[in-house]
Parts: structure tokens; C-alpha cells; sequence
């Protein structure tokens, strides 16, 4: 079994008295010292308000004062002397002028520097500075900077190379507050660094002296101390002194990068441009960070004969930072001279949006507004640049297109030479493959053609809208807006084609008329006569203008689910590409693969050889013929054959759909009826032989009768 | 004649009795009080002359003097202000709150003379 040992009463007797004992002298000797304290804080707080007036006296005491106050002021010099044999108040009366040499200014504060020597007190300093202390000779040394004992200068300049840090630089900012060339002595003598904080200090003591004329720093730079070198020239920045460029220039070679920094920045500060060649030099064996100030001082002071230095640097330097510095050097020096290119995508992937306005219709079709084209000069028909912009507006068949041509003045002596259009209109006309063009533009005006109408007859809306009853067709017309794009003109189309209802049927042509010209796909397009105009007119080399899109086959190719599909379409251009298919076989054999790239070179050959051999075929339409060709079209629809042509596109167009549907919009009807064309609808009609006049043959048979 | 009465009020007592010697040694009666409570309750009853005031204060600022000398009392009596945050923001408080003149630290005794006699001049002219 284990026992607890035992311990005597006694002892623990002991022990509680002894602790005890500590504890109450603990605090009986807190107490005592700090009632101590505070009674020297307040019998000091007691001798200062005394001292005070007696010092204020001291301060402002004056010879022009009234004998009372001189008076005053003798018994209070004499009582003084007898209190300053005291070391404790000495030290107050000491205290008391530290602290109002901050609060004053002027006269007042160089009085209370003068009495602090008068007092004696600059004694009690002097001895601080044989102190064993650092702290104390620190003090002293303060003291004495504090109150200007400038003949102290000599006791505290004796330890600026003080082994002790404190001390030492103490002893600096004491030596520049006491003499005006006491930094002169400093940068002499001193052969310890000076930190970079410590060169703040002492610039801020100079700038308190007033009407401080410096020295010329230049001559510090030949120091063996390169932290004198180095505050030399901060301060040759500071003051402005720009000369010692031969000096600063030479330290661009020195070895440690401090020095290096500063010079370059005092040379790019002082624009020394005959430092180039220096800098020049020295650049590869710098540093990146010297580098780095190198060439932003190049880019400042740099001129034009010093971008290929820049440029090399660009190109070389394998540091991202520096080569990058470089090139912001070439730019300070000859702006934009290097743009971006990260990451910039280059011309070919952009695509210019060319806004084609369709021009508005108005009702009765006249003042039609027209937009102006520019015509590249096609130097065979038109001899010169069109000057002039007439416009020919097709009214008698209520063609919604315009055809733009560009005329220009004519010359008396080619009016023998050109046929003119007409007697009213001396203008010379030339039109490029306007026929198939035109054909395809009065079907679509007209609404007989849809783009495809094979192809729309079999899209799943279409099917859709078969589907629907009456008034769901009605509500769907009427949801669509009336500027909807070309996704909407298959399904008008297909409704105005196939629609049963007349009123529906009449809308979708509306609507389809509408959206029609305002559309901006590719097969609408074409359609425009201005653009037909610019493509009229076209130079046929210069296919650079054109872009892929401008080809028919482009939307096609993008929407080709696979290879063979779009070799399809590409061999299919062979047949009856132009310039616009040349402009996108190029787009062709430039981005894609090898297949596509290899069967576009093949259809641009084909067709760059078909285009040869046509060019020796004339293949331009004058103007003349182009007018006798639409006066044929007129003139057929006049003579009532028109329809029937129309029908005959329109039929060709809907291939395998039902040829008996020759239906056509009711508006055309009316159209018809103002042009007094017998449509089929009409004939039809008339065929039932429905005449409600008497016949002369009935009159007859009445008057035998009767 | 009745010497010109000023109230000065600082904390710090040996700046205080420096500027309270020269200002009475020209003339000026002058009040000494060590906080802004001080000063709040003296002028309560009584107005000065002028009032020459450190800004910061125990109790109360300077600025809260002004204050309520001028948005309270009523007073347009002139008022010097003496600071060692002489900061941009400090004087334009200062001038907004209707004092008359701002002086920094380390102040010269005879520049803050002057400036008191001055103000008091203007004073009384208005």
C-alpha cells in the first residue's frame, strides 16, 4: 500500500509566512514606487509651471521694456543662477525647452536656442557624449543638434564612423543640422553606409535649412564609398545638377546595380543623349532589372537611330519582361511602330456586314428612292467612270426592282458611234448578263417562283402548315411579323402557292413582299437589282472585291452534312460559276482540307478556263438589246402570253408539283385587270361561255315572235 | 481702458504660458483654459474679445467650439485656431465651421499677435 509522505506542520507553516511575506512586499513596493513617481511627476509638473513665466521672460524680455519689467527681469537672472547649481533642476529647465522649441517659431525659437547656451545647459549634453552609453551619448548628441550648438559640431562630428549604429547616425543628421557644409564633412569622411532611410532623413535636415546653396555633388561621385556615390547621386537628381554627365555616365559601368540604377535614371532625368552609346555597351552584362531601366531610358532619350539597337534587343532577349520593355522603347520612340499581335485575329476572319437597303415601294410606285452603287469601271463599254446615277424604273409590268445603271454625260462626238436607248434619254447603257437575272427577279416580284420550291415543299413546317385547320393558319399569318427575315419567306411561299383560301393566300403574298426585299440571305439577295447592277458591271478580273459569300453555293456548302455532299456542290460550280464562285473556290482551297482543297483548285481551273473561252464570245448585253429584251417580255404580256410565260417559269421552278395549279395571287389578278392581261383563272372563265348580253341571234328570234 | 479680453485655450501648459506671457505682455487680458469642457462652460457666461484655441482638445475640439460658438451661441466673435494637424482637411473644416483664422504648429508668438490683433480690428469694424 502506498502512503502520502508526510510533511511537517511546520514547515508548511514556513512556507505560508514566507510567501506571504514576499507578496506584501510586492505590493508595498509597488506602492512606494509608484507614489514615488508620481510625486516627481508632479513636483516636476509643480517646478515647470513655476519655470514657465520665468523662461517666457527670459524669451521675451527686451531692452525697450519699462523699467519694472528690466527690473523683473535682472532679479530673475540672478535667482536662476543660484537654482541652475542644482543637476535636478537644470534638468527640468533643460526639459522645458525641448519641449518648447517644438511648439515655436521664428525669433522666439532662435531666443530659446540662445538661452539654452546662456543657462549653461549644453554642459549637461557635452558630458552625455563621454557616456559609456550608447543611448546617453545618442541623447546628447540630439540635444546639442536640437537647441543649434553649432560649436558642438566639432565633439559630434567625431562620431560619424562611431562602430555603435545609433550613435553614428545620430552624429549624422547632427553634423548637417549644426554646420551648413556639414554634409560636405559627411560625405568626406564618413566610411560607413548610409541606408536608404538615413539618406531620407538627412535630405529632409537640408531642406529645413534655409537658403541652402549645395555643394556640387558631382564631386562625391569619385568616393570609394559607393553608399556616398550612390546618396551623391540621389542628391544630384535632387538639386538638379546636370553637370556631371560625364561622371554619370561612367557610372553606368559600375558594377553594383544600385549605382547603375541611379545613374541611368539621373541621365534619363537630365535627357544626357550622349549617353546612348554607354548604354548601349554595357546592356548585355546587366542585370533584367538594370536591363529594365536601360531601355526605358532609351525609349526616353532615344531617337530613331537607336531602333535597331531596340529592335535586336526585341527580337534576342530571351527575357519576356525585357524584350517587352524593348518594344515599349520603340514605341516611346516612334509610336505604333509595333502593334499587338497576340492573340489578334487576322483580316481574312472577318467578314465586313455590307447592309444593302431595298428600296421602299410606294403605293402608286413612283419616286422610287434609289441607292447609289459604285461601279468598278468596266474600261470596254463604259469608256469612263460614271459620273451620274440615273435610275430606270420598269413601271408599265410593276417590276419592285430597279435597275441602276451608271451613265455618264455623252460626248457629242460618240452619240454617232453608241446607239442611244432612246430619243429622250441620251444615255449610254451598258448591262452585264441581265437577262437570266432579270427573268429570275420578275418571277420572284411577282411571287410566281419561290427560291426552291422543290426543296420548301419538303421541309417539315410546310408539311405542318398542310396539317393545320383553318384558323390555326390564320393565327400563324398573323404571328408572323411583318419584318421577318428569310426564314419565314419559304414558308409565305409555300402558303401562297398551296394556300386554298384567297384571303390567306392574299396575305402571305403581302407578307411575302415585304419580307422579300429586306431580307439579307444570299438567294434574296440576288434579287436586288442594285446589286445585279454591281455585278452587271463588274470587272470580271477583279474578283478580289467579291467575297464567298456573295456565292450561291456558300450557305449551301456550310450547311453540308458531308464530304461527298460538298464535292457535289463543288463540281457543280463547274457548270455555272462566275466570279462570285471563284471568290469562294479560293475561300475554298485557302481553309479547308486537302479533298476540298484539291477538287476547288480543279473547279477554279475549269472555270478560269470556260471564262477564257467565253471572253472571246462578247458577253456583254448593250443596253439595247437588254431594252429590246424586256420590251419582248411587255410585249408578250400584253398580248396575253405574258401569264402563260410567267406559269411556265413558275412551273419549271415546281418541279413535281402539280402543273394544273396555276393559281396566282389575287393582287396580280387586279394588277392584270388594270393592264387588261387575261390571266388563266380568267380565261378559264370565259371559256365557260357565260355572257349575260342578249345575242343578236335571240333579238331575232324575240322580233319573229312577237 | 480696458484691456482686450482672450480666451486661450491649450493643453499644453508651457506653450500656454509662453503665448499667455506675450500677449499679456502686449496689453491683452488673458484667460488660460486647459480643455475644451473649460472653455464651454467660461464662455457660456461670459464672451471674450477672441478666442485663440487649440484644435485638439480634451472633452472638445477645437472645431466643436466653433460650432457651438457659432451655431449655438450665436457669437461672432473671432476665433484663431492653432494646430499641429494643419492639414488641408483641418483648415477647410476649420473655415467652413466660421473660424477666422488658422495657425500651425510650431506657432511664432508674434505672428499669432499680429493675427489676433487684426481679427479683433476687423471685428470691430463690423
Amino acid at each position: 500500500m502506498i502512503k502520502s509522505p508526510k510533511i511537517h506542520t511546520d514547515l508548511l507553516w514556513d512556507l505560508t509566512v514566507l510567501f506571504l511575506g514576499l507578496a506584501a512586499l510586492y505590493f508595498v513596493s509597488i506602492f512606494f514606487f509608484r507614489n514615488r513617481a508620481s510625486r516627481l511627476f508632479r513636483r516636476r509638473g509643480t517646478k515647470r509651471t513655476e519655470l514657465a513665466p520665468i523662461i517666457s521672460n527670459f524669451l521675451f524680455h527686451s531692452s525697450e521694456d519699462p523699467k519694472e519689467a528690466q527690473k523683473e527681469y535682472v532679479e530673475l537672472k540672478i535667482g536662476i543662477r543660484e537654482y541652475l547649481a542644482d543637476n535636478y533642476f537644470r534638468k527640468i529647465l533643460a526639459d522645458i525647452l525641448f519641449d518648447l522649441q517644438r511648439d515655436v517659431a521664428g525669433g522666439t525659437r532662435q531666443r530659446l536656442f540662445r538661452l539654452f547656451v546662456e543657462l549653461g545647459l549644453h554642459h549637461d549634453s557635452y558630458k552625455k557624449l563621454k557616456s559609456w552609453r550608447w543611448n546617453i551619448v545618442a541623447q546628447g548628441i540630439l540635444e546639442l543638434a536640437q537647441m543649434e550648438v553649432s560649436h558642438a559640431f566639432q565633439s559630434v562630428a567625431k562620431f560619424i564612423n562611431d562602430k555603435r549604429g545609433i550613435v553614428r547616425k545620430q552624429a549624422e543628421l547632427a553634423i548637417v543640422h549644426l554646420k551648413v557644409d556639414g554634409i560636405n564633412y559627411l560625405l568626406d569622411n564618413t566610411k560607413y553606409g548610409i541606408s536608404e532611410w538615413q539618406q531620407l532623413k538627412l535630405i529632409e535636415a537640408l531642406e529645413s535649412i534655409t537658403d541652402y546653396n549645395p555643394p556640387r555633388f558631382k564631386t562625391w561621385l569619385i568616393s570609394e564609398n559607393k553608399d556616398v556615390v550612390l546618396f551623391s547621386l540621389r542628391l544630384i537628381k535632387h538639386y538638379n545638377q546636370n553637370d556631371a554627365a560625364d561622371s554619370i555616365i561612367a557610372l553606368v559601368k559600375h558594377k553594383d546595380n544600385d549605382i547603375k540604377i541611379a545613374a541611368i535614371h539621373c541621365i534619363r532625368d537630365f535627357h544626357f543623349t550622349k549617353a546612348m552609346d554607354a548604354l548601349k555597351l554595357v546592356f548585355a552584362q546587366c542585370s533584367p532589372i538594370v536591363k529594365a531601366s536601360l531601355l526605358d531610358t532609351m525609349g526616353e532619350i532615344g531617337s530613331e537611330a537607336d531602333l535597331e539597337f531596340l529592335k535586336h534587343v526585341a527580337r534576342t532577349e530571351p527575357n519576356f519582361s525585357i524584350a517587352n520593355r524593348a518594344n515599349r522603347a520603340i514605341n516611346t520612340i516612334q509610336p505604333d511602330a509595333i502593334l499587338p499581335t497576340k492573340d489578334i485575329l487576322e483580316d481574312a476572319d472577318f467578314v465586313m456586314e455590307t447592309i444593302t437597303e431595298s428600296p421602299a415601294i410606294p403605293s402608286d410606285g413612283e419616286g422610287l428612292p434609289v441607292e447609289n452603287v459604285e461601279v468598278p469601271e468596266t474600261g470596254e463599254v463604259i469608256p469612263a467612270v460614271a459620273e451620274k446615277v440615273e435610275t430606270i424604273e420598269i413601271e408599265e409590268i410593276q417590276i419592285y426592282d430597279l435597275v441602276e445603271v451608271h451613265t455618264q454625260p455623252k460626248e457629242p462626238e460618240e452619240e454617232e458611234e453608241l446607239s442611244p436607248v432612246s430619243e429622250e434619254k441620251s444615255h449610254q447603257l451598258e448591262i452585264l448578263e441581265l437577262e437570266a437575272d432579270l427573268e429570275r427577279s420578275l418571277n420572284f416580284s411577282l411571287g410566281l417562283v419561290p427560291v426552291d420550291a422543290a426543296e420548301i415543299d419538303e421541309t417539315p413546317e410546310n408539311t405542318d402548315y398542310a396539317e393545320m385547320s383553318q384558323e390555326s393558319r390564320e393565327q400563324l399569318l398573323d404571328e408572323m411579323t411583318e419584318n421577318g427575315g428569310a426564314s419565314e419567306t419559304p414558308l409565305l411561299e409555300f402558303m401562297m402557292e398551296h394556300e386554298e383560301d384567297p384571303e390567306l393566300r392574299f396575305k402571305a403574298f403581302n407578307r411575302l413582299r415585304n419580307t422579300a426585299p429586306k431580307s439579307q440571305g444570299p438567294e434574296i439577295a440576288e434579287v436586288e437589282a442594285v446589286e445585279e447592277v454591281a455585278e452587271i458591271a463588274l470587272d470580271t478580273d477583279d474578283i478580289g472585291t467579291l467575297s464567298p459569300e456573295h456565292s450561291v453555293f456558300y450557305s449551301l456548302f456550310e450547311h453540308a452534312s458531308d464530304l461527298d455532299s460538298k464535292k457535289i456542290l463543288i463540281k457543280e460550280t463547274i457548270a455555272i460559276g462566275d466570279e462570285k464562285e471563284i471568290a469562294f473556290l479560293n475561300h475554298l482551297a485557302q481553309n479547308e482540307g486537302d479533298s476540298i482543297k484539291d477538287e476547288a483548285l480543279k473547279a477554279l481551273k475549269a472555270i478560269k478556263e470556260r471564262r477564257t473561252n467565253d471572253k472571246n464570245v462578247p458577253s456583254t448585253i448593250t443596253s439595247e438589246e437588254l431594252l429590246e429584251d424586256v420590251d419582248s417580255i411587255v410585249d408578250e404580256i400584253l398580248e396575253g402570253s405574258g401569264p402563260d410565260r410567267l406559269d411556265n417559269h413558275k412551273r419549271d421552278a415546281d418541279d413535281g408539283t402539280d402543273p394544273t395549279d396555276d393559281r396566282i395571287p389575287l393582287e396580280l389578278c387586279f394588277i392584270y385587270d388594270e393592264l387588261g392581261i387575261l390571266y388563266n383563272g380568267q380565261r378559264e372563265k370565259e371559256d365557260l361561255g357565260l355572257n349575260f348580253e342578249l345575242s343578236q341571234e335571240y333579238m331575232y328570234n324575240l322580233k319573229e315572235q312577237g | 481702458m480696458k484691456p482686450k479680453e482672450l480666451l486661450l485655450a491649450e493643453d499644453d501648459p508651457m506653450l500656454a504660458s509662453l503665448l499667455k506671457f506675450r500677449l499679456e505682455k502686449e496689453g491683452y487680458a488673458v484667460a488660460l483654459m486647459p480643455d475644451g469642457k473649460a472653455v464651454k462652460e467660461c464662455i457660456a457666461t461670459h464672451l471674450p474679445d477672441a478666442i485663440i484655441s487649440d484644435v485638439m482638445m480634451p472633452y472638445f475640439s477645437g472645431i466643436e467650439l466653433v460650432d457651438y460658438l457659432r451655431n449655438e451661441l450665436k457669437s461672432k466673435i473671432p476665433i484663431i485656431l492653432i494646430s499641429t494637424a494643419s492639414n488641408e482637411e483641418n483648415v477647410i473644416n476649420a473655415f467652413k465651421m466660421g473660424a477666422n483664422d488658422f495657425l500651425a504648429k510650431p506657432v511664432s508668438p508674434s505672428e499669432l499677435l499680429i493675427r489676433v490683433n487684426r481679427e479683433i480690428e476687423r471685428h470691430q469694424i463690423i
